[in-house]
């Protein structure tokens, strides 16, 4: 059933629940779903509205005292969907090697193999409306190299939540899901080895306890560690941060314009237009560095090559103009029919590696529900500029010796001494409740369940010990149902 | 010329535009010598031979 919680917010008082699910995005629907497959009675909580507003989307602001970083407010939405309603829709599994041995600022990898995280791969890809595709690499026909595989993705419709599971979730005996609903607060039993109850308050000013046998939260990467560290009132520094760990390791999908190409095989790129590329193990293991996406996107429309670079407008002119006046015609048309080489750009998706000073901390200033704003602090590493530069250097090798392309290296891929001076990220958000075997370095355990807390759980990018390198969506869903089963299965 | 022909030229032009003489080239650092770097260029020994013919 569906409720307004600005008018139904007493009714959530008269259930007993099994679960309580916070957050309405793909990690918190996902879950919500599963568990009621298991005859869970579920709570499903979203702040917002079934719709974007002004003032639920206010909550999300911050203040940014790292690098440039315009996803605080913009990156993620804050209604029924989450932020599945401006997805952009690529679907990827985190390549096996991402679950391998690995220990940076001493910090380990993930708890979990690789064949814990995709057990539920198959679900998660019918969740997503990408079903039966093969996500992750291959071999790329025509670019024979040991180093470098394809990027393989499906793109999802994409599947917005509230679209496909609104009328389900409506409909369903087993979960109650109220929007407008604001969890405030995180309360403790008196030995606060366990949740007692959730403080929520509606858009009028009413709150309520809601109470469940566990609850798990699911608001999104910078949004899980702020309710964690809000959550105050019992333990000093926040729910689950007894190390110190609760948002930091923030971590985001490198993009950095790496420089441009001049096609040198038009055969190869108008099959291809887009060469996304993969390193393979051989050249992780060679080279030591961390993995991504390197993106070769040719200039190319309606599967012709545009030649010349800035020669390109001139040519559109003559092609519109000068090909029409009978006296310029013949020259124009030598102009036009000449073919410069064709060009394209380079960009990244590369994971950075886990850095507890990239982090998300707390303002002293409140939102309108006297929940303290964000404070964000995105840095970068060393290892990561490097695994940039290896691994961009090492694609532009391969194109030249393969004769695709010849690529010219923007100067701070070549030169440590330049700064990148354009770092974006993907929208990825992740790292910031990472899962750990020991405490001392994560906040949630192999099954999201907040360390020292028997009944809290966490879901999200914000679980990833490691970022991958890869859109991380697909990742989410195949995790939440993971623990929707972990959590379905317990009596 | 064909079109293929001409793109396989392409490397050369590049090579002969980005690099007036051909003794500023410099090796990838750090890497085997089958490569050059011209201008940010990342070129190969081939490519680099036929900039110097095309310039003779």
């Amino acid at each position: 059933m569906l409720f307004d919680f600005n008018e139904a917010w007493p009714r959530v008082s008269e259930a007993r629940y099994d679960v309580c699910v916070c957050g309405t995005g793909p990690a918190g629907i996902t879950a919500a779903r599963k568990l009621a497959s298991y005859g869970k009675k579920v709570v499903l909580l979203e702040a917002g509205g079934l719709a974007f507003s002004e003032r639920s989307q206010d909550c999300y602001k911050g203040k940014n005292i790292g690098n440039p970083f315009w996803w605080i407010e913009t990156g993620r939405l804050r209604y029924f969907g989450g932020t599945s309603n401006h997805w952009g829709g690529l679907c990827v599994m985190f390549d096996p090697a991402s679950f391998g041995t690995f220990d940076h600022n001493g910090l380990p990898g993930w708890p979990i193999s690789h064949a814990d995280a995709v057990e539920n791969l198959e679900e998660a890809q019918e969740i997503l409306d990408v079903p039966g595709k093969y996500l992750g690499r291959m071999k790329f026909p025509g670019f024979e190299s040991s180093l470098f595989d394809q990027f393989t993705h499906a793109n999802s419709l994409p599947t917005r939540f509230n679209e496909k599971y609104g009328g389900e979730l409506r409909r369903s005996e087993q979960i109650d899901t109220f929007y407008n609903a604001n969890v405030t607060d995180i309360r403790l039993s008196d030995d606060l080895s366990g949740v007692k109850h959730l403080r929520v308050q509606n858009y009028n000013g009413q709150k309520v306890e809601v109470t469940a046998g566990t609850y798990v939260v699911a608001f999104g990467g910078l949004e899980n560690p702020r309710i964690l560290l809000n959550a105050n009132s019992q333990v000093p520094h926040g729910i689950g941060n007894q190390h110190g760990m609760v948002g930091r390791c923030f971590m985001e999908s490198l993009n950095v314009p790496a420089g441009r190409f001049l096609i040198t095989d038009p055969d190869f790129w108008t099959q291809h237009n887009d060469v996304p590329l993969v390193p393979t193990e051989e050249l992780l293991r060679k080279k030591d560095v961390g993995t991504g996406v390197i993106d070769f996107t040719a200039n190319i429309s309606a599967g012709v090559i545009r030649y010349g670079g800035r020669l390109g407008p001139l040519k559109d002119f003559l092609v519109q103009t000068g090909c029409q006046w009978p006296n310029v015609r013949d020259l124009a048309r030598k102009i036009v029919d000449f073919h410069c080489p064709g060009d394209g750009i380079i960009t990244t998706m590369v994971e950075q590696e886990p850095n507890p000073k990239s982090r998300v901390s707390l303002t002293d200033d409140v939102d309108e529900f006297g929940l303290r704003r964000i404070q964000f602090d995105w840095q970068f590493t060393e290892r990561d500029f490097k695994t940039i530069r290896i691994l961009v250097i090492e694609a532009a090798k391969e194109m030249a010796r393969l004769d695709r392309a010849r690529v010219q290296l923007a100067p701070a891929v070549l030169d440590p001494q330049f700064e990148f001076r354009y770092v974006h990220g993907h929208g990825h958000h992740m790292g910031t409740t990472r899962m750990s075997a020991d405490p001392r370095h994560g906040v949630v355990d192999r099954n999201c369940r907040v360390h020292g807390i028997r009944n809290l759980y966490v879901i999200g990018c914000s679980t990833f010990a490691k970022c991958g390198g890869r859109n991380p969506t697909l990742t989410v869903v195949s995790l939440a149902l993971r623990l929707g089963h972990f959590l379905g299965r317990q009596s | 010329m064909s079109r293929r022909a001409f793109c396989g030229s392409t490397a050369a032009l590049v090579a002969s535009a980005a690099l007036p003489s051909s003794s500023s080239a410099a090796p990838l650092k750090g890497t085997d010598s089958e490569f050059v770097i011209v201008n940010g260029w990342v070129l190969t020994r081939a490519d680099l031979a036929g900039a110097t013919r095309a310039n003779a």
